[in-house]
């Protein structure tokens, strides 16, 4: 199955397409998409990640079609 | 329109085929002022035309659409002028039966517009005329009775005293701030606008509008950083967003959860660790303004004075708030609004103040004053850089030691450059006429574009800022376009021409004047026209066009069946009628050229900015040939006014290049 993913700084890019599709094996969790990010440890605790613009645990299993969004700041004002 | 100088009222009815080849907001405005504001007029004179106009879709149940306009002919650039402001007033405007109210010729003495279901009537507002902006407002309360909570729009005494960069203030301090809209409204005498209306505002579809807007506030709602998220880690994410040089796709909705915590503020230290908070007149870095000094702007302390939050007409997010700043000001004044990220960059890293409390206090008096806080703060930076350089003395400057970041020095100023007295006389027009009273020589530090100074992002950053900063017909201005809000607005899932931001793409591609940063700035001005005919929030629009169906708005509120490319094509129509107006009132665009500073010429020797640089000239033409506009000239051509249509559109006397 393939979902969207909005990744955060500094994580690996290896497993995303260039419209950031990631490929997952059926049953996958949001932890899969965290691991195959590789996002840093210390950058964990700050990460705010929604599945379908809903906050969810990492054990939440993962549909075709799922949007996974990681909050980055805009700059404005 | 109403015609101040023989107090007389005249309903113009708009053809629809305007409003399909404008929208309203700016577009109508656009329409209006080329048309009716004979050419060469003098700015601050009886033909110029001052214009309030709602957007297209306020009022129509569609949300983060409650923005309305004012413009004119600018003082500051002598071309097309408008800023851009929330609150109330918008709708206001549609419950009188309008879509925009227009004010031509000069009133004998200070007068106010009061309209009601009955009508438009002048009225008398000598006892208003000095007052400032916050007084005003309560005055006419006690004033006039309606049957509803007035909407007042109205000038402080920098816009009474033709300083240039007056701004109009509505719902008690919030600033409809650039261009010197406010300086017009003064040379007019006219102190305020007060709406009562209350009719009907209708739209073809409101079932699909509410559609709509149920399902952006669903995700809104859901969009919530966790309760114990603080300020610190603001500047960790700054770092973390410039650590690579790779494309990251943003989803912009859930960004919003940030603005929901902060409103603007979130920038105040994030903006320094990524360096686009501009530092000492622009030619500092973080090294001026270290940690120790801008964390004394981490939102959570501005936070801490704020007593009450509010949103604006049909707005979702909230990203206004009331600060008590009774002790902050000793008693002066009881609040603020919150000040947004412009004033405390303005009024911090780019003077180097770190006193937090000042800017609670300049930001009330700016406000209050009706001047433009942007516009103020580069004003200072230049006057603060000419006493460094020893161009300035304590005498000329009236004793007042412009050492970088002296906050009493700087509230004093602040004050004098709103009473127009003492050595603010002289810095009261924006930075450009300071440099011009001060000598040439002090030109390459007065930072520009085309005489409107530059909203507090640094186009070292984000390069494609720097075009838009350039290239629009009322330069300056922060809000139209970047690189980085192209990626956020996502806006090639409707625009089939628009290219993709691939993940992984290299950002430094944007430092070359490319075909694809053509296009792409291209398209950011084309959409923002979009917006601002339509009364959207900027905010909305960076949340993302797959989460803010703007073109699907349109269509359902005016009946209308357009594609997104249509719309584009209406924005480039916008965009194109304001160049032709500069244009007409004899202005050179590459003129508008932003100081070489910001181009990074020379480039920074320190902080994260460190180095970037790249060539303005190119990236104007670029830009000047993917809107059709000549290469070299920056003037619309003959066949893009011919596709555009203009010749069926009675504009007469629109030039080409």
């Amino acid at each position: 199955m393939k979902v969207q993913v909005f990744p955060p700084p500094l994580a690996s890019l290896t497993h995303l397409d260039e419209d950031g599709m990631m490929t997952l094996p059926p049953g996958a969790r949001l932890l899969t998409v965290y691991r195959q990010l590789k996002i840093p440890l210390v950058l964990q605790p700050l990460l705010i990640c929604h599945v379908n613009y809903q906050r969810v645990k990492l054990s939440t299993p993962l549909k075709h079609g799922d949007v996974i969004s990681f909050i980055l700041p805009l700059a404005g004002g | 329109m109403v015609d101040l100088s023989n107090s007389t009222f005249d309903e113009i009815k708009i053809p629809d085929t305007v409003y399909e080849h404008f929208l309203s907001g700016v577009g109508l405005g656009a329409y209006i002022l080329y048309k009716y504001i004979p050419g060469g007029a003098d700015p601050l004179g009886p033909d110029n035309i001052l214009g309030f106009v709602s957007g297209l879709l306020t009022g129509t149940g569609s949300f983060m659409t409650g923005r309305w306009l004012a413009v004119c002919k600018s003082p500051l650039t002598g071309g097309f002028g408008d800023a851009n402001c929330g609150g109330t007033f918008s709708p206001a405007i549609k419950q009188c039966g309008y879509d925009g109210i227009f004010f031509k010729g000069q009133a004998p003495k200070p007068m106010l517009l009061y309209i009601d279901n009955t009508g438009p009537q002048l009225m008398d507002a000598g006892m208003l005329w000095g007052l400032d902006t916050v007084a005003t407002e309560a005055a006419i309360n006690q004033m006039i009775t309606a049957n509803k909570k007035l909407a007042i729009a109205t000038i402080g005494p920098a816009g009474e005293h033709q300083s240039q960069i007056a701004g109009i203030s509505n719902d008690g301090g919030r600033m409809a701030a650039r261009s010197g809209v406010g300086t017009v409204m003064g040379s007019k005498k006219l102190k305020a606008v007060v709406l009562a209306g209350s009719k009907m505002i209708r739209s073809e579809n409101p079932e699909t509008l509410r559609a709509i807007s149920q399902d952006y506030a669903r995700k809104i709602k859901a969009s919530n950083l966790p309760p114990l998220t603080t300020g610190a880690i603001l500047p960790l994410m700054g770092k973390s967003m410039v650590a690579t040089d790779k494309a990251i796709p943003i989803d912009g909705m859930l960004s919003t959860a940030i603005i929901k915590k902060w409103g603007t503020g979130f920038t105040n230290t994030m903006g320094m660790s990524m360096g686009d908070t501009p530092v000492k007149n622009w030619k500092g870095s973080i090294t001026d303004f270290p940690y120790r000094k801008y964390r004394q702007m981490n939102p959570d302390l501005i936070q801490k004075h704020e007593r009450q939050k509010y949103h604006c007409y049909s707005c979702v997010i909230g990203c206004g708030g009331l600060c008590d700043i009774s002790a902050v000001s000793k008693g002066r004044f009881t609040h603020t609004h919150k000040p947004e990220y412009e004033t405390v960059a303005a009024f911090g890293a780019l003077l180097l103040n770190k006193d937090r409390d000042s800017i609670f206090m300049i930001n009330e008096l700016l406000n209050r004053g009706g001047m433009d806080s942007i516009s103020a703060g580069n004003t200072i930076a230049f006057a603060m850089e000419c006493y460094e350089k020893g161009w300035l003395s304590p005498k000329v400057t009236g004793g007042l030691d412009l050492s970088w970041g002296n906050a009493a020095a700087i509230i004093t100023l602040v004050e004098q450059m709103i009473a127009g007295t003492g050595f603010g006389a002289i810095l009261q027009h924006g930075v450009k006429k300071a440099s011009e009273i001060l000598g040439v020589e002090s030109a390459p530090l007065a930072v520009h574009a085309g005489g409107q100074e530059p909203g507090m992002h640094d186009p070292r950053l984000d390069p494609i800022l720097g075009i838009h900063y350039s290239c629009d017909p009322t330069p300056g201005r922060h809000t139209i376009g970047a690189g980085s809000y192209y990626t956020y607005m996502r806006i090639w899932e409707d625009v089939t021409w628009a290219p993709k931001v691939k993940l992984g793409e290299d950002k430094n591609s944007e430092y070359e004047a490319t075909n694809q940063v053509g296009l792409k700035s291209m398209i950011n001005a084309c959409n923002k026209q979009i917006l601002d005919g339509s009364g959207g929030c900027f905010f909305a629009l960076v949340s993302g066009l797959n989460h803010f169906k703007l073109f699907n708005y349109l269509n359902a509120a005016t009946g209308w069946n357009k594609t997104p490319n249509e719309y584009m094509t209406i924005g480039l129509r916008m965009q194109t009628l304001r160049q032709a107006f500069n244009v007409r009132e004899g202005i050179n665009p590459r003129d508008f050229k932003m100081n070489d500073r910001l181009s990074g010429k020379p480039p920074l020797t320190e902080g994260p900015l460190k180095g970037k640089q790249f060539n303005m000239d190119e990236m104007m033409s670029i830009h000047y040939q993917f809107m059709g506009w000549d290469k070299k000239t920056g003037i619309p051509t003959k066949t893009t006014l011919e596709d555009l249509g203009f010749c069926d559109l009675e504009m007469e006397g629109i030039t080409h290049g």
